[in-house]
C-alpha cells in the first residue's frame, strides 16, 4: 500500500458491499493472511494483540477496546468479524486483551479499570505509531467504552465510537452482578437465593466474589466508583458517536449529535443467550460504517492534511 | 510465566495458538526438549482461553511444572481463520461429523515435529472430547493421554436442565418415566417444587436399583462410536483424566459409560467429581478444583516418567 494515494471519501458516496456477512459464510479469506497475533511486553507482563491490516488503501486505524470477563467471551466472535469487516473497508484494526483477561498475562484479581486503561493507552500508542500519522479512531464496547471515552477526553484519538456504553463502571458491575445472580438462579433454582447487595457488601469487606468464574476484588469494585462515562462536551471538535442495541429499532439515515446514543436494531451480543455463535449485530455494523464514512476525511489524518498515505 | 504466539497454516487455514513455555528443571527428569506436551482445544465454540480463562490457567500451571502447553483456536473459532457455523446446533452437528478431527491430528503432528515433543496429551472441555478421542485412532498422532473436562458423549446438543436431561432415558424405564412425569409433576413430585427436590434421592436410588437389575446400559443419545473408541483405549493403557461437575448431567453420563466397562477402566481412568460447580466450572471453587486435578494427574501419570531427550527434528 506504500505510495498509494488515499482513497477519497468526502463525497460520502461509498458503497457498502451487501449482503452482510453471516456466520457459515467465509468472510475471512482475504483478510486472514494479513492478521497478526502477537504479544507486546508492557509493564510487568505481556499484552496480547491482533492486528488486522487494511485490505484497501488505508483510511485510518481503529483500536477496539472490548468488554471484560464473560462479556469478552460472548462478544469475541462478533468483534473478530467486525475487525475483519473494517479491514476489508480500508481500516487498520487492533484488538487486544486487557491484562488478567484472555491471552494477556497477569491475574484478574490484581486488575482495576485504571490498569486496563493503561493497557488501552499503550495499544493506542502502538497503533498510532504504526499508522504513520493516519487518523486513529477509538472504539469502545461496554467496559471498553468507558476506557475509550477516558482516553479520548485526555486527547488521544481523532474520533470516538461507543457501542453500548454503560453510565459508569459501577453501573456496569452492578448490571453484571445482577445477570450473574439471575443466571445462577435459573441454573440452580434449589440453591438459597443471594442478593446483589450481599455480594457488594462482601466485596466492600474485602472478600473475593466469584462472578462467572472471575474473582472480583474490593479494589476493582471501589475503583469502579471513580469511573463515570466521560462523554465529550458540546465544544468537542473531534467526531464521536454512540450506539446502543434496541431490538426492532428503525435505522436512521444520518448521524446525530444528540446527547444520547443512537438506537440500532441488534442483539446485545455481549450478554446474549442466543444460540447464534455471532448474534445479530448488523445494526451496529451498518451504523458504525455509515458514521465512519460520513466523517471522512478525518481531522488530523494524512488525507485531511493533503498527505499521501503511507503503509501501515 | 512466558507465552508465545504461534500461527500455523493447517489444512488451508491460519490457526492461532498460544504456547506456554515451560519453566526449566521443574518437571522431574526433564532437560532439553520435553518428552511430554499438552494440547488444549477450544471448549465448544468458545475461544482458546476458555470460559473464565480456565485453559490459560491450566497452561500456566502445567508450564510451571515443566510441561510445554499449547492452546489453539480450531478453524472458524477465536482468532483462527475459517468458516464459523451459524449456531450451536450447526456447530455441534459439524463437530459430531468430524469438523475438528483432521485439524487436531495435524496440530499434534506439528507440535511433535516443531518442538521435539515425543508424546502429546490432548484435551479440553465439552466438545473438545470428540476430536481428542478420535485422535486415538490415528497411529501417527495418537494422544499419550486424555484430559476430558465435562466431556460430551452425546449426539445432540444437551444444555438443558437436569429434568430435561433425564427425559432422554432409554428402554422401558425411560419410556415409563416419560409417561409418568406429567402426573408426578401435577402431584408436586417432579420438577422444582420443595417436595420434588426432597424426592430426588429416592428417585436416584430407584434409578440405581433399576440399572443394577438390567445391567449397565448407555443412554439412547450416546455417541457409541466415540464411546467405543475411548473404551478401547483403556485396554491399550492410555491414561484419561475425567473431571465432571458432581451430580450434574455429565457426571451421570460418564458414570454409565464407565460402569459399562468397569474392569478395563480401572487403573487408567481417573475420575474427579467437583461439587458445587457447573458445566463450565465457573461456579464455586470449580476452577481451582480443575487446576488441582489436572496438575496432580499429569504429574502422577507423566511427570515421573520423563524419557530420554528427544532432539528437535529437521523440517524435512
Amino acid at each position: 500500500m506504500a505510495g498509494e494515494t488515499r482513497a477519497g471519501g468526502s463525497d460520502g458516496a461509498r458503497t457498502l458491499p451487501p449482503p452482510w456477512p453471516r456466520p457459515g459464510i467465509r468472510t475471512d479469506l482475504a483478510s486472514s493472511a494479513l492478521e497478526a497475533a502477537r504479544f507486546f511486553d508492557f509493564a510487568d507482563g505481556q499484552i496480547y494483540t491482533v492486528t488486522h491490516a487494511a485490505l484497501r488503501p488505508c483510511r485510518g486505524a481503529v483500536l477496539l477496546c472490548g468488554p471484560f470477563g464473560v462479556e469478552r467471551e460472548r462478544a469475541y466472535l462478533t468483534l473478530v468479524l467486525w475487525a475483519r469487516m473494517l479491514a476489508a473497508r480500508g481500516f487498520e484494526v487492533m484488538r487486544f486483551d486487557y491484562r488478567g483477561n484472555g491471552e494477556s498475562s497477569g491475574t484478574f484479581e490484581d486488575m482495576t479499570l485504571s490498569r486496563w486503561r493503561e493497557d488501552a493507552a499503550f495499544c493506542a500508542a502502538r497503533l498510532s505509531a504504526a499508522a504513520h500519522g493516519g487518523a486513529l479512531v477509538l472504539q469502545g464496547i461496554r467496559l471498553g467504552a468507558l476506557i475509550a471515552a477516558e482516553l479520548f477526553a485526555s486527547g488521544v484519538g481523532d474520533g470516538l465510537l461507543l457501542w453500548a456504553p454503560p453510565a459508569s463502571a459501577e453501573a456496569l458491575l452492578r448490571d453484571t452482578l445482577r445477570h450473574n445472580l439471575v443466571a445462577q438462579r435459573m441454573a440452580d433454582p434449589g440453591s438459597p437465593p443471594r442478593m446483589r447487595e450481599q455480594l457488594i457488601a462482601a466485596l466492600e469487606a474485602g472478600e473475593l466474589v466469584n462472578v462467572d468464574g472471575y474473582f472480583w476484588t474490593r479494589a476493582l469494585w471501589m475503583e469502579a466508583k471513580q469511573h463515570p462515562l466521560l462523554l465529550p462536551p458540546a465544544s468537542e471538535a473531534r467526531p464521536w458517536h454512540a450506539l446502543e442495541a434496541q431490538s426492532g429499532a428503525a435505522a436512521t439515515s444520518r448521524t446525530s449529535r444528540l446527547g444520547r446514543p443512537e438506537a440500532v436494531d441488534a442483539d446485545t451480543f455481549w450478554k446474549s443467550s442466543s444460540p447464534l455463535l455471532v448474534p445479530r449485530s448488523e445494526g451496529f455494523f451498518q451504523a458504525s460504517l455509515r458514521w465512519l464514512d460520513e466523517n471522512e476525511p478525518w481531522p488530523g489524518s494524512g488525507a485531511d492534511r493533503g498527505i499521501v498515505n503511507g503503509s501501515v | 510465566m512466558v507465552r508465545t504466539i504461534l500461527t500455523w497454516r493447517i489444512l488451508g487455514e491460519d490457526l492461532v495458538g498460544t504456547r506456554h513455555i515451560p519453566t526449566p528443571g521443574r518437571a522431574a527428569g526433564l532437560s532439553g526438549a520435553p518428552s511430554v506436551g499438552i494440547l488444549l482445544l477450544n471448549p465448544g465454540s468458545a475461544t482458546r482461553s476458555g470460559n473464565s480463562d480456565l485453559s490459560v490457567r491450566i497452561g500456566d500451571r502445567l508450564a510451571l511444572r515443566g510441561f510445554p502447553v499449547f492452546r489453539f483456536d480450531l478453524p472458524g473459532l477465536g482468532d483462527s481463520s475459517g468458516p464459523t457455523p451459524a449456531d450451536l446446533d450447526a456447530f455441534w452437528s459439524e463437530v459430531v461429523n468430524g469438523r475438528n478431527d483432521e485439524a487436531t491430528v495435524a496440530l499434534i503432528e506439528r507440535i511433535q515435529l516443531e518442538f521435539g515433543v515425543a508424546r502429546v496429551i490432548v484435551g479440553g472441555l465439552c466438545a473438545a472430547a470428540l476430536p481428542t478421542v478420535r485422535a486415538l485412532g490415528r497411529s501417527s498422532a495418537a494422544p499419550a493421554g486424555l484430559i476430558l473436562l465435562e466431556p460430551n458423549f452425546r449426539l445432540a446438543v444437551r444444555n438443558r436442565s437436569d429434568g430435561a436431561q433425564a427425559a432422554t432415558g432409554s428402554g422401558p424405564f425411560g419410556k415409563s418415566a416419560a409417561r409418568l412425569r406429567p402426573a408426578l409433576a401435577a402431584l408436586g413430585l417432579w420438577g422444582e417444587s420443595r417436595i420434588a427436590r426432597a424426592a430426588r434421592p429416592l428417585r436416584a436410588f430407584l434409578r440405581g436399583v433399576w440399572r443394577r437389575l438390567l445391567g449397565p446400559r448407555l443412554p439412547r443419545d450416546a455417541n457409541l462410536p466415540l464411546i467405543t473408541s475411548w473404551q478401547e483405549s483403556f485396554a491399550r493403557g492410555v491414561h484419561s483424566l475425567v473431571v465432571v461437575a458432581a451430580g450434574q448431567g455429565t457426571d451421570r453420563y460418564v458414570t454409565r459409560i464407565l460402569e459399562s466397562s468397569p474392569a478395563r477402566a480401572s487403573g487408567v481412568v481417573s475420575c474427579v467429581r467437583v461439587p458445587g460447580t457447573n458445566h463450565l466450572f465457573t461456579k464455586g471453587a470449580g476452577r481451582d478444583a480443575v487446576l488441582t486435578a489436572v496438575e496432580r494427574w499429569v504429574m502422577e501419570s507423566f511427570g515421573g516418567n520423563a524419557q530420554a531427550v528427544v532432539r528437535r527434528r529437521s523440517g524435512s
